[in-house]
């Protein structure tokens, strides 16, 4: 009791500072949230002036995509290109007059190794600097997605997604691929091309390696990917093992064990030592996803009659159901952020959807309706502020990123067919 | 809907698509004088007694002035916009398109025709309220270089 009014104390008093009740922020989980509008002006060019358009584009689709900002289109601006980034040279009425809360300058400048960015963020209304940074980076993609992490932290005080990586299960003609990408969807790196089936991929925490499916040996078994020498070595668990997935500290792998026809959660050392069975019904349970703090499991299980969410804790203790909506639910994951779990849900009419379950109350809402006829695998990104899904909305299954509400999709691929998408962790800082 | 008994249906309600419809293709026209505007761009307005508007009510300000150029945006920093790409400027505008209304400052002396067509392309932007606006009569603003009249 004492200590809430203390907390409470504390609360009133950080609200009362003026150098944070000032700053504008982006409250994403507020009940009335809606897109900031910012202006991110063409950037300054010295040297080279496709590497500043480039980053300019680049940082205009990452705040987009993002479904925090409404990016203005730059059709409408009235403020001459050529304007400087101090604010003293800055006509702010023209700013808002287009409807810009937020302003993104920047002078891109070529050096003898790489690119670096003077970055500004400005204050439409207040006509005042809110932000200035020096960035550098190796290309002006790299440019982009530094500029637009740096705005994103600023309004929302946490770290952006855009230099994290997707990996994704490609098929081929006579196989499938074991493919990166950055988190835009571009830039695409075969790592495995193979002719038997892999599946599912998990990256470890520290983003070195990915656990795989991999149906090398004849059956379903777990192999690392490692990216410093591309070397590819088989899990040893002595049985069939599939949609391994690493913990929160990369010390466990959960994984589903498959023996006839039933299948159980089992967790083992990253080596394949150490295994340990945790659920143990005659029904299938599979699928496991954990919790962000490590300490429980999301899975799926029929052994009430079709498959449902469950969620346990690592040692296979207090199993309970998440799910009673629906009759088919699958391929759960745990949002990094603790609150969400989304999962894949086909409907009566057969078709495949996404879905988010609260771990606090259960309320299901729905990501996306009536998008092609399958959404499915979910992968949050490491922020919790976006998942990756594969659709079929435009014909083959491709990448889609969305905010958790399913308000602000976009399709980041085009050819192939993608399967089970994985979002990688933030680069170290 | 059908009405029970007898196989009788009386149609009551009145469909309303057409008049939806016309009300969509309405641009709606008011006049608003507009002391706080800030005059940077140099237009001479006329003088007729219209409804004041308040400062919180002020939408975004395009200017004709007697040249025909086009301005948007009021006071000295108001951006010149070429005719040619006036709808693409409006229909990009997030704040317009938010609004959906404009005020227009038209020179006095300027043919009815060019005033007309700014007009129609404004609404062709998806823009749908256009304030006219006006100098209130005997309240002439005052160019500072202006000399005082004779009392």
């Amino acid at each position: 009791m004492r200590l809430a009014r203390l907390a409470a104390t504390c609360l009133a008093l950080s609200a009362a500072l003026p150098s944070r009740a000032e700053r504008p922020r982006v409250v994403v989980d507020a009940p009335d949230f809606h897109p900031l509008p910012v202006a991110v002006a063409p950037f300054l060019a010295e040297g080279d002036a496709h590497a500043a358009a480039e980053a300019t584009e680049v940082v205009r689709a990452d705040l987009a995509r993002s479904g925090l900002f409404e990016v203005l289109d730059p059709k409408g601006f009235l403020a001459d290109p050529g304007e400087g980034l101090a604010p003293a040279s800055i006509k702010f009425s023209r700013w808002a007059d287009v409807g810009a809360e937020g302003l993104v300058k920047a002078r891109v400048r070529k050096g003898a190794e790489g690119f670096s960015a003077d970055l500004r963020l400005l204050e439409v209304r207040a006509g005042r600097e809110l932000l200035a940074r020096t960035l550098p980076a190796a290309d002006a993609r790299g440019l982009g997605h530094r500029i637009a992490d740096e705005v994103v932290r600023h309004y929302t005080g946490e770290r952006g997604i855009f230099r994290t990586r997707i990996a994704a299960i490609r098929k081929t003609r006579d196989g499938r691929e074991l493919v990166v990408f950055d988190a835009d969807g571009q830039n695409a790196r075969v790592l495995l091309s193979e002719k038997a089936l892999l599946l599912m991929p998990s990256w470890r925490p520290d983003g070195e390696e990915l656990l795989v499916t991999s149906y090398r040996g004849g059956g379903p078994e777990l192999w690392r990917y490692r990216f410093s020498d591309r070397s590819f070595r088989k899990v040893p668990t002595g049985r069939g093992a599939m949609g391994g997935s690493w913990s929160p500290d990369g010390s466990r792998i959960a994984f589903t064990a498959i023996e006839g026809n039933d299948t159980d959660v089992w967790t083992c050392n990253p080596d394949g030592t150490g295994q340990r069975r945790l659920t143990t019904s005659p029904a299938l349970d599979l699928s496991p996803s954990w919790s962000p703090d490590g300490k429980r499991l999301a899975f799926v299980s029929d052994r009430a009659g079709t498959p449902q969410l469950y969620v346990m804790n690592a040692d296979g203790s207090e199993q309970r159901r998440l799910t009673f909506q629906g009759s088919y639910n699958q391929t759960p994951q745990w949002s990094p952020r603790g609150d969400l779990i989304a999962f894949t849900a086909r409907d009566e009419r057969r078709v495949f959807d996404l879905f988010a379950v609260a771990l606090d109350g259960g309320r299901v809402q729905r990501l996306t309706q009536d998008q092609g006829r399958t959404n499915e695998e979910p992968s949050w990104a490491p922020n919790g502020r976006m998942v990756a899904f594969t659709s079929d909305r435009g014909g083959l299954p491709q990448l889609v990123v969305s905010d958790p509400r399913g308000e602000r999709q976009t399709v980041l691929t085009s050819g192939g067919e993608l399967m089970t998408p994985a979002w990688g962790p933030l680069p170290a800082e | 809907m059908t009405s029970g008994g007898g196989g009788r249906t009386t149609l009551t309600d009145i469909n309303v698509t057409p008049l939806v419809d016309v009300m969509l293709v309405l641009l709606i026209i008011f006049m608003v004088t507009a002391p706080l505007i800030q005059q940077g761009v140099q237009v001479n307005l006329p003088e007729v007694r219209a409804k004041s508007v308040d400062a919180d009510e002020q939408k975004l300000v395009l200017s004709i002035k007697l040249d025909r150029s086009l301005w948007l945006g009021a006071g000295d920093d108001a951006a010149r916009v070429p005719p040619e790409r006036l709808e693409e400027v409006l229909r990009a505008n997030s704040r317009l398109q938010r609004e959906k209304e404009l005020f227009l400052m038209a020179d006095k002396a300027l043919p009815y025709g060019v005033v007309v067509e700014v007009m129609a392309t404004v609404q062709r932007a998806g823009i749908t309220g256009v304030g006219m606006i006006t100098n209130p009569p005997g309240e002439k603003r005052r160019r500072p270089d202006e000399e005082r009249p004779p009392k």
